[in-house]
């Protein structure tokens, strides 16, 4: 059972896992600096400030500063309240309730309650919305507001994880008076219960965020404004910091880490856990990867540790799984693999498949898989195996990943979630979207998949995730290298940022000095 | 005026030519701009979901249908819904049009203001020291590409010597000084190019035209070398120079794209780059429309500036 009494008897009882405590954790409210204005280089526009439609870190960031989430991660990776008071599973983890915080207003003045937050959680759900967030809520099978604050969500299945997604954008929680009112724009006018609210937004050149005096959380936000500058080009994005013109900048180039680090008057800020990296097979009949023995042959080929030090310049960590850093689930002791060149040549000798072996794989123009593929070509052509790369753009990428006939994904990455699950089950369960664009299906997979979301303690998931990972990397249709971080700058004078694994930026938090 | 209106007639093919390329163009793309904003999620989107959009905005339909579809509603000012921005595309485009333009004519203005004088100047000294250094500095200002003239202006100006902001944009109509000192860097980039070709084109073009027997005459009757230039020879050299500036438009325009990434600018070049990649389809015709009238609009300013500059062209 998920809920906080048990939660916090895993976290005492749990090994000590290694969140890198930020040397920027909020102060003693005593010394809190209140008001000024943070300028932030963003690496993107925001693009929408609708929570249930946005797709980039940018817009998730500046809609949950808008919005608040009925959930939050905690810093050792676990479900905790926002919105959401408490929470308790029944019915064997099929029933979820939810108790809601009481006296919250939106900052249109209309009363946040639980048919606020059925209207929202009904919107993601209705297809004519257009929410991208819609497969996150998949397993719900009906809402029933139970009285003013208290929800009850009845799944189709016990899922254990289904409050996650909640955490994001799927669980912020707008205004049904603004969202009536504005229809499609929105995202333009966009009205939440969170710690600031939207008061000027030109794209590509800034975003306003002024601070709700009224925000339930005591004493936050501490700053007036907030400013968002998207500044697409890494050296000037670097530049505006070390010049002054922002206080904060995201996704800092990693081949200058090492040197930022030494740099006065900039703090750099790196969280581990952002995303993990793999290389993916096609398991169909027509191209290599249909022999398990050919895909095996990788994780004994592969130079994890050159990929680690040219791809990544050395920052974040050589990986075996998809268990991020930072998540309960997470073990740093897990390393099945160690490089063994003959032993990857034994296995493409065994895969009977006929020589000389050439695979295709197309790439996007992203510097650090352009690194990466290339060390993996090199790698593979120690073994016997011939890369192609292509270049193609995103769009084509996606195109040619859909539709199932891409040989190998030299691309394959995943973005942080807080729960294994949400992307574990698109890429193993046979139902997922990315386990058919290989062509993978495993029932094996699927019964564990199955018995993780209904396990009632943490323990008892972990473990299965362990077999998870042990039975991924025997089928080798992910051929998992790498867990990165995120890095941001920060100016001195910033104080109380929270560094999380997701790359957003809780701005109530911060204040300037 | 019947010139003016017989050019204006001729630019329409050309325009419905342009339209027509770009819309089968863009979709002869792999992917759509759905698949884009679905992908951005990295979750499982049901299929329904994705049906739904691609009937929302019409993307069901046949190529066609869109087609036509489309110039209908532009003809009525009507240029569609950006599905990547999620706003009507003219709202998306508008805001667009003021700080390319601002830019380009600063880098036009400043180009031309370098590279007469500098192009009459190594005319007058053919092969002296000062021609060639003037032909080293235009050779390095061809080559350069402009992410790094751009770059290089932002380490020195704006981080070494903290003298203008490194990136952003505020509008000449919310505050004049501001904006010139967010607009100086960005202007210099694009000029270095500029002036690199023009001031090859104004080097050759002074040099023919100060060759001609009317020079020598103005010479003969002892005007100063610098009247000669100034009064008799500039008009002339002027003309091979405006056809330049004309053509040059279009370059500026794809120099445009680099220079506003680097300088976060919010303009059509950056705005173009981002709905190539996220297949925002309304967006990219929106643009490429405003942006072939602009260059049928700059070249028959030029062919009326033929006009002021030499008599014998003047039009009926």
């Amino acid at each position: 059972m998920m809920d906080r009494r048990n939660l916090l008897r895993f976290m005492a009882a749990g090994p000590v896992i290694g969140l890198v405590a930020s040397p920027l954790r909020a102060q003693a409210p005593a010394t809190i600096k209140r008001g000024g204005t943070l300028t932030v280089a963003i690496f993107a526009d925001p693009i929408t400030f609708d929570p249930h439609l946005t797709g980039n870190v940018q817009g998730r960031t500046a809609s949950q500063a808008i919005h608040d989430t009925l959930f939050t991660v905690d810093d050792k990776g676990r479900l905790a309240p926002r919105l959401a008071e408490s929470w308790e599973f029944s019915d064997g983890g099929k029933v979820l309730t939810v108790k809601l915080r009481s006296g919250i207003k939106f900052h249109d003045g209309t009363v946040f309650d639980a048919a606020a937050v059925k209207y929202n959680i009904d919107r993601i759900r209705d297809p004519k919305t257009g929410s991208i967030r819609e497969g996150e809520l998949r397993a719900l099978d009906r809402l029933e507001v139970v009285d003013a604050t208290t929800l009850r969500f009845v799944l189709k299945y016990p899922f254990a994880a289904f409050a996650f997604p909640l955490t994001d954008v799927a669980g912020a929680i707008g205004s049904p008076t603004a969202m009536e009112k504005s229809g499609k724009d929105y995202g333009l006018r966009p009205v939440g219960t969170g710690p600031f609210k939207l008061v000027e937004y030109q794209k590509d050149t800034r975003t306003v965020l002024e601070k709700n005096p009224d925000y339930w959380q005591s004493g936050q936000p501490y700053l007036d404004r907030v400013i968002l500058r998207p500044i697409p080009t890494d050296s000037t994005r670097l530049a505006e910091l070390r010049s002054g013109g922002v206080q904060m900048a995201e996704a800092l180039p990693l081949q200058d880490i090492s040197r930022l680090r030494q740099t006065q008057n900039l703090v750099v800020s790196e969280q581990p856990g952002f995303r993990w990296e793999y290389f993916g097979f096609n398991l169909r009949d027509e191209h290599p990867g249909r022999s398990k023995a050919f895909r095996q042959a990788f994780q004994w080929g592969i130079d994890r540790e050159a990929l680690h030090k040219i791809a990544y310049f050395g920052t974040g960590s050589i990986g075996f799984d998809g268990i991020l850093p930072g998540s309960p689930f997470f073990d740093a002791d897990y390393k099945p693999f160690k490089r063994d060149v003959e032993k990857a040549k034994r296995l493409i000798g065994e895969s009977g498949i006929s020589t000389p072996i050439v695979i295709k794989g197309p790439l996007q123009p992203d510097p650090v898989k352009q690194r990466a593929a290339q060390i993996f070509q090199a790698n593979a052509a120690e073994i016997g195996v011939k890369v192609e790369i292509e270049q193609v753009d995103s769009a084509g990428y996606r195109t040619l990943l859909q539709s199932g006939q891409m040989p190998m994904d030299l691309q394959g990455w995943w973005g942080y979630r807080p729960d294994p699950d949400q992307y574990l089950a698109i890429l193993l369960q046979s139902g997922g979207s990315y386990a058919k664009f290989h062509g993978y299906a495993n029932p094996e997979m699927d019964k564990l998949i199955g018995a993780q979301r209904e396990a009632q303690s943490e323990a008892e998931r972990k473990a299965i995730f362990r077999k998870i990972s042990e039975l991924m990397n025997e089928d080798a249709v992910y051929v998992p290298w790498h867990y990165s971080s995120d890095f941001k700058g920060l100016h001195p004078s910033v104080k109380g940022f929270v560094h999380t694994p997701s790359g957003i930026t809780a701005f109530e938090t911060i204040h300037l000095g | 005026m019947l010139f003016i209106l017989k050019r204006v007639l001729a630019a329409i093919p050309v325009i419905i030519m342009t339209s027509v390329i770009i819309f089968l163009l863009m979709r002869l793309l792999p992917g759509d701009p759905i698949m884009m904003i679905a992908g951005e999620a990295q979750s499982d989107t049901s299929p329904e979901v994705i049906a739904q959009l691609r009937q929302q905005y019409g993307l069901d339909r046949p190529l066609y249908v869109q087609y036509v579809a489309w110039v209908e509603r532009a003809l009525s000012g009507d240029f569609g819904y950006s599905v990547y921005n999620r706003q009507p595309v003219l709202d998306v485009v508008l805001p667009r049009i003021l700080p390319t333009l601002q830019i380009g004519l600063m880098a036009w203005v400043l180009a031309v203001l370098i590279s007469v004088p500098l192009g009459a100047y190594s005319a007058v000294r053919l092969n002296s020291w000062t021609d060639w250094v003037g032909t080293v500095f235009s050779m390095i200002g061809a080559a350069m590409p402009y992410f790094l003239a751009g770059g290089l202006l932002i380490y020195l100006v704006a981080l070494r010597w903290g003298l203008l902001p490194a990136s952003g944009y505020v509008s000449p109509f919310t505050d004049p000084l501001e904006s010139l000192r967010t607009t100086i860097l960005p202007a210099l980039t694009l000029t270095f190019a500029l002036t690199a070709v023009l001031t090859r084109q104004s080097r050759s073009s002074f040099a023919e035209v100060l060759n001609y027997p009317y020079i020598r005459t103005a010479r003969a009757k002892g005007l100063s070398e610098r009247g000669v230039v100034v009064k008799h020879a500039f008009r002339n050299a002027m003309l091979p120079i405006a056809t330049i500036l004309g053509l040059q438009l279009g370059t500026m325009f794809s120099g445009a794209v680099v220079t506003e990434t680097v300088f976060a600018i919010p303009g059509m070049g950056r705005l173009l780059v981002n709905a190539i990649l996220s297949r925002d389809y309304a967006v990219v015709q929106a643009v490429v429309l405003f942006i072939t009238m602009a260059v049928v609009f700059a070249n028959l300013l030029v062919d009326l500036a033929y006009g002021l500059l030499d008599p014998r062209t003047r039009q009926g």
